[in-house]
Formats: C-alpha cells, structure tokens, sequence
C-alpha cells in the first residue's frame, strides 16, 4: 500500500471528472498543435513559393542578360581605347587611327584589376587597296578576345569570333560585288586567303571591311606587335560619372592611352535590364513583407488562440480539482487524522492533476499523430514533433500548468483543520 | 502493541475549547484535567454537546485547546509542527469514528493499510493480516465499504486504528450505528487493546458500553462532573 495506489484508486472512483479534466488537456495541446502546424504550412508555403518566384525571376534575369548580350553583339564596343597621340577628328571621320601602340597593351589591361571594362578586343585597321580587284577595303585585324585574368569564375564569353590565320571574312559589297563564297581561296596583297565568312549587307562600313587574323594584318600592313586600337565593352556598373571613372582607371593602368565612348546603347540596354532587375527584386521584397507581415499577424492571432484556450483549461481543471477536493473532504479529513501531513495530502491532489496533464498530453499527441499528417504534410509533423523546443514545450508544459492550475485548492484542501471536517460530518 | 506503549501516559491540565458562535462564542471544554494510565479504559458518557467529540479531538492531538496544557509522556502534540504532529499521531493515536469514515475507494485491506503509508517503521502487512483474521473480515478483504454491513465498517475502522499499534486510542460513539451483537464485537476489541496495556478512550451514550470501561466519566457542559475508577 502506497501513495500512488491511493492515487490511482481515487482517479478510477472519480473518473468522471479525470477524464474531463484530460479532455481540457488535450484540448488545450491540440489547439497548439494545430496553431503551430498552420503557421509552419504558412511558413513552409510562403518559403517554397519565395523560391518558385526567386527561381523565375533569376530565370527572366539571366534571359534578359543573354539577350542583351546578343543584342550588344551586334552592337559592337562602346569603348575605343587609342595610343594617346591620336588624333580624334580622324577618329570620327575614318572610323580608326593611324597612330599605333604596342599589342601587349591589351595584356597589360586584361592582367589588371580593371572592373569598369568587360571584354577587351586588341585590333589593327586601316583603309587598303586591295590590288587584285582593285577595291578599297577597310581591314581589320582582330584576334580572340583577351579574357581579363582577375575575373575568375565570372569572365564573359568573347563577343567576337575571332578569324583563324590563313582566313578571311568579307563583308557584303566585298563578296557580293565578285561573287565570293565562303569556301573559296582568294588572293589579297599578294597572298592566298580562305573565305571563312560572308556577311549578310549591315548598311555600315562592315560592307566593305575584310577581318583578319591580327598577326597577319600586322605582317600585310609592317605592323609587327602593334594595334591601333582596343575595343572595350563597359561594364554594366551603376555610376554617376561612368566614362570619368573609366578613363580614370585605363589611364593609372595605361598611361599613354585615350579614351572614347560610343555606341551608348548598349549602355541604355544595360540599364534597362538593371531596372527590370530591381523591379523585379523589388517585387519578391514586396511579397515577401506581405507574406511575412501575414504569418505574423497568423502568429499573433494563434497565440490569442492558444492563450485563451490555455486559460481556460487551466480555469476548468482548477475548477474540477476543487470540486474534487471539496467532494473528497471528508477522506482528506480521515487521511489527516490518521497522520497523513499537508505535503502528503498536497502530492495525493497534485499527482492526480499532473496524471490528469499526462494523460490529456498522450490524448492529443495520439489524435496529433493521426490528423496532422492527414492535414498536412511530412514537413509540418517533423517541424512540430522533431523539434526539440517544441518537443520540450508540448511534453512538458501541460502537465506544469495542470499541476499550477490544482496548487491552490490542494493547499486548500490539504490544510483544512481535519477536526473541522469530520466535526462538520 | 509497541514497545512505546508501556512509557506513554497522557496528562491534561486546565484545557478548555471554544468555538465561536453568533457574535459570541460557546466553551465547549471547560479546565478539562485528566490523567490517563496505561491499561485504562475509559468511557466518557453526557448529553449531546456537552463536549465529549470535541474532548476526543482536542487529546487525539486533533484539535487545538485555546488554553491548557496536553501532554503525552512529556511531549505536547500541540507545541510540534503541522507535519510533525500529523506524523506523532500516526504513531501514537488510533481514531475510531461513530460513522466509520472509511475511505471509499480503499478496499478493507487497503483501508486497514492507510496508516502504515505514513508510517514506515516496519512492513504492516502481517498485522493487517493479523487484525483481518482476529475482527472476521477475511471474507471481506478486498471488498469496498460500500459492500460492508454497518458492523463490517466498524470493525475495519477498528481494524485501521490499531494497525500501528497506537498507545491510545480515542473512538467516538463506536457502536452508536451498529447491532448489540456487531457493538459487543467492538467493545470486546477495544477491551482487548486496553487489557495489552493501551489506553483506549470512548464517548459513547450506551449504558451498557459505558460500563464496559475501567474509568467511568461523566461530562456536562463541557466539564467533567465526576471520574470514577473501577
């Protein structure tokens, strides 16, 4: 015979009232379970759908960025980098220079830090006769691009194919006025060269222009080792003075150079495709804070919820343990004649409160363990019942409160003078 | 009975109760003095409020006095602690109540038993079973009170007083609810205690019970009018 079979015997007389007791228990854990499984669904559903829009939108972005990469190609540089003794009137009026600087220049400029300059395109062009057709032709020596060493991961694909040695590419009034196709070997200054390319008519000076291997252009025109230009593409960088800082950072690198802009649509472009970028991050921001000002307000209101529901069941087993205690009154008073003392009384009242809290937490945790996953997904379940806090507080803090919520009237009852009682009965 | 037993005497001196009533209040115990021996057994007879319950309460450790002195072999219960009083009764005294006051979801072993819970000093298994034998409730062990006769309850609420072999105990009217022959069962008990060298005190209003003691005393109005020894 021990306390506990006191317990236990007491619980199945009276089980009408333990069990409603264990139903305000469960209650009040289901209710939390359930608030706690909408707001990680909440939290699961707006994280997934953060990603499906941060997903898209990367996506248009970077369909946004190949197209204006296509469509720069076809714009060309908008960055002329020349020796810087050349003169710029013949600049505007020929399309090139006649003053040259060494090729290693371009080297020089890829193996720097520079970061307002993408793709760096070394070139030699000069207006020539081309003695077999006796046809002016704008030729120009270009070579693969020269990647810039400090970009890494990130260094841009070259935007211009370059021309292999032995070969030619003929713009249209060039192969079209004699009939060359590509394929065809031909003879310019003197020396044989595989058509490689024909363009299609572009209404500019590319008509009449044949590209070349550079190193062969510097050997027709005795050029060796030099360029008269570097074609450079800006970077897409926001800044209030863009071709000032250019200049500033080719000039530390490349001091004996000048630098000019043109073609700024491709900046425009850029732009555009910076202010597409921002719309769309300022889209996610914006649903993000809605969703996010949501699942707080979710947050409060289930707090409310669980709060009042708690209260309640508190209030309720308070309720039912008083009126225990005052149904029981008289073995309490036998009890305490017998010798039974306040704490022994106090644990008999508590132990049945904290049963009371164990048994309703198992209830729901049971109920939990059917409904939740039927509900909602594997996600929610382990986000409530794999969580160690969660865990802690679902196991944990029932049983506290039903034991709080009978501390009173077990002290009540169980200091009640036991010659009051049974003088009473 | 414990070896305790034979050096426990109860002394009471000057004690008097009060119970607030109205605007004023009733003296219900009067300068109670009393001595009590081992062996006695004493029957306490009066009218109907004259003081007899509250006197049982009061030297039962139970009740406090508002004035006296109560002493058991030295010790005044009232001058202990609630917890070290509760346990000084679990020890020493024994209840016996006029409406048995079983616990009703205790079997009769287990109500037996109760005591023993809250004192420990040795297994009371064999005793229970003992008090069983010898008060006729072997049948009825493991039965709840409400399947008991009048005179099953009594016998166990005897049964549960004497489990730790207290060195005295206080029954209030014990066979007021029962038959002559369920009420001779007890008194024949009771007797039995006393002879072993307990001391057992008995309020009762039966004249045959009254007679049945070796002290005979008399109370009204919460005084007693006479004591007399056999």
């Amino acid at each position: 015979m021990n306390l506990f079979r006191i317990i236990i015997r007491e619980i199945r007389y009276s089980k009408g009232t333990f069990i409603m007791g264990v139903i305000a228990v469960s209650v009040s854990v289901l209710s939390y379970i359930i608030s706690l499984s909408i707001l990680s669904h909440s939290q699961s559903s707006f994280t997934n759908k953060m990603l499906v829009m941060s997903g898209d939108l990367k996506k248009e972005i970077t369909d946004l960025e190949n197209g204006i990469r296509k469509s720069m190609k076809g714009l060309g540089f908008n960055i002329h980098i020349y020796p810087e003794n050349q003169d710029l009137a013949v600049i505007y009026e020929q399309g090139y220079g006649e003053q040259t600087m060494p090729e290693e220049y371009v080297e020089t400029l890829a193996n720097s830090k520079i970061v307002t300059v993408n793709h760096l395109l070394p070139r030699l062009a000069q207006m020539v006769k081309w003695e077999e057709r006796d046809q002016s032709v704008l030729l120009i020596g270009v070579r693969g691009e020269v990647p810039i060493a400090f970009r890494g991961e990130n260094r841009k694909k070259a935007l211009i194919d370059p021309v292999k040695i032995g070969e030619i590419v003929l713009g249209y009034e060039l192969h079209n006025k004699y009939g060359l196709e590509v394929g065809r070997i031909i003879k310019f200054m003197g020396k044989e060269f595989k058509v490689a390319a024909a363009h299609p008519s572009r209404g500019t000076v590319d008509d009449i222009t044949a590209w070349m291997a550079l190193s062969t252009v510097q050997d027709l025109l005795k050029k060796p080792s030099l360029i008269n230009g570097i074609l450079a593409l800006e970077c897409n960088c926001e800044s209030i003075d863009r071709l000032g800082d250019i200049k500033k950072e080719i000039g530390q690198i490349l001091p004996n150079t000048k630098i000019i802009e043109k073609e700024s649509k491709a900046l425009a472009r850029a732009e555009a495709r910076n202010k597409v970028k921002r719309t769309g991050e300022k889209q996610i921001q914006n649903f993000a804070l809605s969703q996010k000002q949501l699942i707080v307000n979710q947050s409060i209101t289930a707090t409310l919820f669980v709060l009042i529901i708690a209260a309640l069941s508190i209030g309720w087993i308070s309720y039912l343990t008083f009126s225990n205690v005052a149904n029981r009154s008289v073995e309490i008073g036998i009890l305490g004649a017998i010798g039974f003392g306040g704490s022994n009384l106090i644990f008999i009242i508590i132990s049945r409160a904290m049963l009371m809290g164990v048994a309703g937490t198992a209830c729901a945790f049971a109920i939990s363990f059917v409904l939740v996953p039927i509900f909602w997904d594997k996600k929610v379940f382990s986000s409530i019942f794999m969580e160690l806090t969660n865990l802690l507080a679902l196991t944990f803090v029932p049983t506290l409160l039903a034991c709080c919520a009978a501390w009173i009237p077990a002290v009540k009852g169980a200091l009640k003078d036991p010659a009051v009682i049974l003088r009473n009965e | 009975m414990n070896n305790t037993t034979s050096e426990i005497t109860l002394r009471a001196d000057g004690i008097t109760k009060t119970y607030p009533s109205g605007s004023g209040t009733i003296r219900v115990l009067n300068q109670i003095n009393l001595e009590l021996s081992h062996g006695d057994f004493v029957t306490i007879s009066g009218p109907s409020g004259c003081g007899k319950s509250t006197l049982l309460m009061v030297l039962g450790a139970l009740q406090e006095p508002d004035d006296g002195i109560l002493e058991y072999n030295g010790v005044s219960p009232y001058n202990l602690s609630a917890k070290d009083r509760a346990q000084f009764r679990s020890t020493n005294i024994g209840f016996v109540f006029q409406d048995f006051n079983l616990v009703p979801y205790l079997t009769v072993r287990e109500n037996i038993l109760c005591p023993g819970i809250v004192n420990i000093s040795k297994d009371w298994e064999t005793r229970c079973a003992e008090l069983i034998e010898s008060l006729g409730l072997s049948d009825r062990a493991s039965h709840y009170p409400d399947q008991l006769s009048s005179g099953e309850k009594q016998r166990t609420a005897l049964a549960r007083a004497l489990l730790v072999e207290p060195a005295i105990i206080f029954a209030d009217e014990p066979t007021g609810n029962l038959d002559q022959d369920n009420g001779k069962r007890v008194l024949d008990h009771l007797t039995s205690y006393a002879d072993s060298g307990a001391t057992v005190m008995m309020a009762t209003h039966d004249r045959d019970a009254f007679d049945t003691g070796n002290k005979h005393l008399q109370m009204d109005n919460g005084s007693i009018l006479k004591l007399i020894s056999e």
